[in-house]
C-alpha cells in the first residue's frame, strides 16, 4: 500500500569557522521498505536510530533529502495542498506524550470535532454521533464529552489520542512510541485496543518503537535500525532467530527473568550520526568485526524472500 | 538472624490538603538487610517514589510522616532529626540515584568538579588525591577515557555515561544503602544492560545494599533478591523475585505479570488490569485492589485483610489464610 524507496533525510549543521568543512547528520540513511494493507509493521532501534524521522516523512510532517514515499505509486512529496489535503486524511500520527498531543484548553468533544471541522465532513448532528461512536470504540463514554484533558489518566489520554487519529477513519496510523510512557498495565489495555480497532477499521499500522518486547508481540512484520540504515528486516517469527550481529545484541538485551543469561551485552554506544564510521556502520562494535567490514559496505541479502539481512557474514 | 540495614515499620505517610489529609502511605513495613538489593514495584500513583523520599527526608512540604519509624543502621530513627542530623546522611550513609541523569547533573559544570564537589563535601583530602580519586572513582563504574571525560559537561555526554557519573556520586560516601529510582527506564536496551552490569558488579564487589524501584520485572528479576510490591500505599506482596514471577499470589501480582507483552503471547489479546489506580482522596477502607480485583469476594469491601506468610511469601489479601500451605492457584 505505501512503498518507501531509497528515503535519506540529512540535516546540515552550520559551520564552526568560514572555511570548514560543512558536516551534516545523516538521520536517515538509504531506507526501503514496502507496508501491506492490514499489517502491523514494526521499527525498531536505539535512541537516534532515524525511526521516528523514517515515520514524520512518511506522513510528510518533514520533506525527505532524497528518495520516494510512494502511496499507491504516487509519490506523496510531489502532492499539491489540495492532494495533500486528501493524503491527510488517509494517514494519521499518534505520539508518545498524550498530554502534549492534546490542547490542554479545549475540551474531548473539541478536539475531536476539530478535525470533522478541518474537513468539513457532516454537519453538527452528524459530528456529534460521529463523535460519540468513536468515543464508544476507544473504551469512554458520553460522559468524557466536556472534559478537559488535565481531568483524564494517562490510559484516557492516550484513548482520546487515539480516537482522534481514527475519526477521520484513516487507512494508516503511525504509532510513534505509542505506549512507551504508559504503565504495563495500562498498556495492555491500549495494546488491546489498538488490535481491536485495527480489525474494525482494517487499519495499517507502523508501529515505532524501542520497547523490543512491545514489538515482538504486536507486530506482524519488522525492521531493525541502526544509525539511520536497515540492517535487518522480516516477519516477526524471522526475527525469533536473529540474523544480524546487531538485532542479535539487541534481543538479548532485554532484561528476562533467567540470570544466568549469558553476557552478550554490546559495549560501547552508538556513534554519532554526523560521524557514521565507514563500511558497515555497525563494525565499531560487532563482536564478530572482519576486515572488509571496516572499508567496504555491505549489500542486502535476501535469506528468504520476507527476510533480508545487511551483513558480510552472509555473503 | 542479623539486624538488617534499613527497618520500615508501620509507616504512615500523608499529604495535607485544604480539605483534608489523605494517605498515601499507608502502614508500610518492610527491611533491608546487608548485601540485599531489595526491589519495588507498582503502578505510578501507588507510592514507589514516595516511599524512597520518605526515607531521604526529602517529602514534598505538604507530606508527612504521620506513623511509624524508619529505623536506620538499627539506631538512628530517622523520622525525627534536624535539618542539620540529615546532612550527615544523606550522600554518606544513604544515597540516591534519579531516573533521569540529566536533572540530577548541574549542566554549567564539568562532570569531574560535580564528583570532587562531593569528595571535599565529605573528605578533608588535597585537591590533587580528589582529583585522583575522581578519576578513579569514574574507571571503577566503566567510564572509559575517565582523565578526557572530568572536564566534560552533562550535555556532552550521552545518556548512559550520565548515569554512570550519577552513579559514582553515589557511590563517593560509601554509603550503607544506595536508593535507585527507575535508574535504567530512560535508557537504550543495549545501554541498559550494561548499567545492569554495574549495579551486579557493585553488589558482589563493593557489598552494597540497595532499594531498586522499577516497574520492569525483566530489570528487578536481574539485580534484585526480593521484591516488594506496592498498590496504593499498601505492601500486597513480598517474596523472593523469582517466587513472585514463577507464584504470584496477589491478584494484583497476578495482573501485572500477566499483562507484560511477549513474543510467547503472540496473537492472542492481553491480560488487563481494569480500571486503573485509585486516586488518593477515593481510597476506602477495605481492600485497596477491591474495584480491579477479578477475585473479589464480599469480605474484601469492607475489612482490610491482614498480612499472611506462606513459605517465603507474604500476602495481604482475603484470598489466602495462615494455615494455607499450598496456595490454590
Amino acid at each position: 500500500m505505501i512503498e518507501v524507496k531509497n528515503l535519506y533525510k540529512y540535516y546540515h549543521m552550520p559551520r564552526k569557522k568560514f572555511f570548514s568543512k560543512e558536516t551534516s547528520i545523516k538521520a536517515v540513511n538509504g531506507v526501503s521498505f514496502t507496508l501491506r494493507k492490514g499489517e502491523t509493521f514494526g521499527l525498531v532501534g536505539e535512541s537516534g536510530s532515524g525511526k521516528s524521522t523514517t515515520g514524520e516523512i512518511i506522513v510528510q510532517l518533514i520533506k525527505q533529502t532524497s528518495g520516494q514515499v510512494l502511496y499507491k505509486g504516487k509519490d506523496v512529496s510531489k502532492f499539491n495542498a489540495l492532494q495533500l489535503k486528501v493524503w491527510r486524511r488517509k494517514v494519521q500520527i499518534v505520539f508518545q506524550d498524550p498530554y502534549a498531543s492534546l490542547n490542554p484548553k479545549k475540551t474531548v468533544q473539541w478536539i475531536l470535532r476539530e478535525p470533522l471541522i478541518i474537513h468539513k465532513i457532516g454537519n453538527r448532528r452528524e459530528q456529534d454521533k460521529r463523535i460519540i461512536d468513536m468515543l464508544h470504540d476507544v473504551g469512554l463514554d458520553e460522559s468524557f464529552l466536556k472534559r478537559y484533558p488535565h481531568e483524564l489518566s494517562g490510559g484516557q489520554r492516550q484513548r482520546v489520542v487515539i480516537a482522534a487519529a481514527l475519526i477521520l477513519h484513516p487507512e494508516f496510523v503511525v504509532i510513534d512510541e505509542g505506549v512507551s510512557a504508559l504503565d504495563v498495565s495500562v498498556q495492555a489495555q491500549i495494546l488491546n485496543l489498538l488490535k481491536a480497532l485495527q480489525k474494525k477499521y482494517r487499519l495499517t499500522y507502523l508501529f515505532i518503537s524501542h520497547d523490543l518486547n512491545v514489538v515482538q508481540y504486536f507486530c506482524d512484520r519488522i525492521a531493525v535500525m541502526y544509525l539511520g540504515e536497515i540492517v535487518e528486516m522480516g516477519t516477526v517469527s524471522d526475527l525469533d532467530e536473529p540474523k544480524h550481529p546487531y538485532t542479535k545484541a539487541l534481543f538479548s538485551s532485554i532484561p528476562t527473568r533467567d540470570v544466568n543469561t549469558s553476557e552478550t551485552v554490546l559495549s560501547g554506544e552508538v556513534p554519532s550520526a554526523s560521524a557514521i564510521p565507514e563500511g558497515c556502520p555497525f563494525h565499531t562494535r560487532c563482536p564478530f568485526v572482519q576486515e572488509r567490514c571496516k572499508h567496504e559496505k555491505p549489500v542486502k541479502h535476501e535469506l528468504t524472500t520476507e527476510h533480508t539481512v545487511r551483513c558480510h557474514l552472509y555473503d | 538472624m542479623v539486624e538488617p540495614i534499613l527497618d520500615v515499620k508501620d509507616l504512615d505517610v500523608s499529604f495535607t490538603f485544604p480539605d483534608g489529609q489523605y494517605k498515601a502511605i499507608d502502614s508500610l513495613s518492610f527491611t533491608v538487610h546487608s548485601n540485599e538489593v531489595v526491589g519495588i514495584v507498582g503502578e505510578s500513583g501507588c507510592g514507589k517514589t514516595l516511599t524512597s523520599l520518605a526515607i531521604m527526608g526529602m517529602l514534598p512540604d505538604n507530606a508527612s510522616i504521620t506513623n511509624g519509624s524508619i529505623c536506620f543502621r538499627h539506631k538512628r530513627h530517622l523520622v525525627s532529626l534536624s535539618e542539620k542530623e540529615w546532612q550527615s546522611i544523606r550522600g554518606r550513609a544513604i544515597s540516591m540515584i534519579f531516573q533521569e541523569p540529566m536533572t540530577a547533573l548541574n549542566p554549567v559544570y564539568p562532570v569531574g568538579k560535580q564528583i570532587s564537589e562531593v569528595l571535599i563535601k565529605h573528605t578533608k583530602q588535597s585537591r590533587k588525591a580528589i582529583k585522583e580519586q575522581t578519576i578513579q572513582l569514574m574507571k571503577q563504574v566503566g567510564l572509559p577515557r575517565a582523565e578526557a571525560l572530568y572536564h566534560s559537561y552533562p550535555h556532552q555526554l550521552s545518556g548512559g555515561m550520565r548515569q554512570r557519573i550519577v552513579i559514582a556520586m553515589a557511590l563517593i560516601g560509601e554509603p550503607d544503602l544506595i536508593i535507585a529510582d527507575e535508574p535504567t527506564t530512560a535508557l537504550d536496551v543495549t545501554i541498559q544492560s550494561q548499567i545492569i552490569q554495574l549495579f551486579r558488579k557493585l553488589k558482589q564487589e563493593k557489598k552494597v545494599s540497595m532499594l531498586f524501584i522499577s516497574h520492569d520485572w525483566g530489570v528487578l528479576s536481574q539485580v534484585c533478591d526480593r521484591v516488594l510490591v506496592l498498590y496504593a500505599g499498601q505492601l500486597v506482596e513480598t517474596g523472593p523475585i523469582s517466587r513472585l514471577v514463577d507464584e504470584p499470589l496477589h491478584p494484583y501480582t497476578k495482573g501485572l505479570i500477566r499483562s507484560i507483552p511477549d513474543r510467547a503471547k503472540r496473537g492472542e489479546p492481553l491480560y488487563t488490569i481494569p480500571g486503573r489506580v485509585p486516586p488518593l482522596k477515593e481510597r476506602h477502607r477495605g481492600c485497596p485492589f477491591y474495584d480491579r480485583c477479578r477475585e473479589r469476594m464480599e469480605i474484601c469491601r469492607t475489612v482490610r485483610p491482614k498480612t499472611v506468610n506462606i513459605k517465603e511469601q507474604m500476602v495481604q489479601c482475603h484470598l489466602y489464610t495462615e494455615e494455607m500451605d499450598v496456595p490454590s492457584s
